[in-house]
């Protein structure tokens, strides 16, 4: 008693049935806000697998559409072939723009990472250090190409097909994408 | 004395019910956007795909032109219910069925149409449809529809015979 009132407490079981809400409303919280920040988590990893494969693809397909026909054999490795395709890797002479004329250039699978290598002539012999086109994040399990029409004197127009296949990490169910795109040579290979 | 009001069970109740709906709300948004996501990423998938169909039409044009075919559109012309076709195509393409669905091939890695698939083929949900429509004697208008589940992505393109011989 304080001047004359009666103090007012909680009983123990009022207590109990708000600390049973409170923990039972927390864990639901909790839950949900784990949840969503895995969801969001894989959402990221969806967006970066879209954007390393379809970079890589465009980029690799753009000077693979604009190859020329090797007539000496001192890029590709065989005379009068547009393409020299080995596992992973396809090796070509692309146009240096900064140049102006044609290169040898390969592209290749290097551990989980797609590269390029650049000659500083039309020779495979000057191909320097790989630099890497995908970021060492992400994982390329598989990059695959095929190449129909490749040796004149065939009267077939060369077309490579290039496929990438990128997991998000080493985790069961990680994202993953095969991306996959054909490109016919822009010149007439006569 | 002033009587201290406490919360009804009824207020209790839907205090909580609100705060559920709502964060449940927030987590059902979340959940729709990664499917999305998925969705996105096999669009891009399919996008590529359509892409990969024209280029073997033209290829096929461009092979017609160096090996002098009798016509420029020869193996084009007989398209125009819809043909399969794949990277390996340089000559004809076969007819579409609906049930023929895309492998990756084991031995290549290459989306491919595959007869009999063995197992290191792995079936994938896309099928491709090229449809060519001759509409004129120097014009193919090319369809290409790829289909997976119940999406349908579409990309047309003209090609000429614009080598004048």
């Amino acid at each position: 008693m304080i001047n004359g009132q009666k103090l007012k407490s909680f009983t123990l079981v009022e207590t109990v049935i708000s600390i049973a809400l409170f923990g039972f409303i927390s864990v639901i919280l909790v839950n949900i806000f784990v949840s969503s920040i895995r969801t969001q988590t894989r959402i990221l990893q969806n967006q970066e697998l879209m954007e390393q494969s379809s970079y890589s693809l465009e980029y690799m397909t753009r000077l693979l559409r604009m190859a020329k026909k090797d007539e000496d054999g001192s890029c590709t490795g065989t005379t009068d072939a547009n393409y020299g395709i080995d596992t992973n890797s396809i090796t070509f002479l692309a146009y240096d723009t900064l140049a102006a004329e044609y290169r040898c250039r390969r592209f290749l699978k290097d551990g989980d990472v797609a590269k390029e290598m650049r000659s500083t002539d039309a020779t495979s012999g000057n191909l320097g250090t790989a630099q890497a086109i995908t970021s060492s994040k992400i994982k390329v399990s598989g990059l695959t190409f095929g190449v129909t029409g490749n040796v004149v004197p065939d009267t077939v127009q060369p077309k490579v097909t290039v496929m990438i296949n990128i997991k998000s990490g080493d985790a069961v169910g990680a994202p993953e994408i095969f991306l996959q795109s054909s490109v016919s040579q822009r010149d007439l290979d006569i | 004395m002033k009587r201290n009001k406490a919360f009804t069970l009824l207020e209790m109740i839907l205090a909580v019910a609100i705060i559920t709906i709502g964060a449940l709300g927030v987590f059902g948004a979340a959940a729709r956007y990664s499917k999305l996501t998925q969705k996105e990423r096999d669009n891009l998938v399919a996008a590529y795909l359509c892409q990969e169909g024209i280029e073997i039409v033209k290829n096929i044009r461009d092979t017609n032109w160096i090996e002098s075919a009798s016509s420029w559109k020869d193996g084009l012309t007989s398209c125009s219910a819809g043909c399969e076709g794949d990277f390996a195509d340089t000559d004809t393409l076969s007819a579409f069925s609906s049930t023929n669905f895309l492998y990756i091939e084991g031995s290549t890695g290459l989306y491919r149409y595959i007869a009999s698939p063995g197992s290191s083929d792995i079936k994938t949900s896309y099928t491709r449809k090229i449809t060519i429509v001759e509409s004129g004697s120097d014009e193919l208008d090319i369809t290409v529809d790829v289909y997976w589940g119940a999406s349908t992505m579409t990309v047309k393109e003209n090609i000429y015979n614009w080598k004048n011989d």
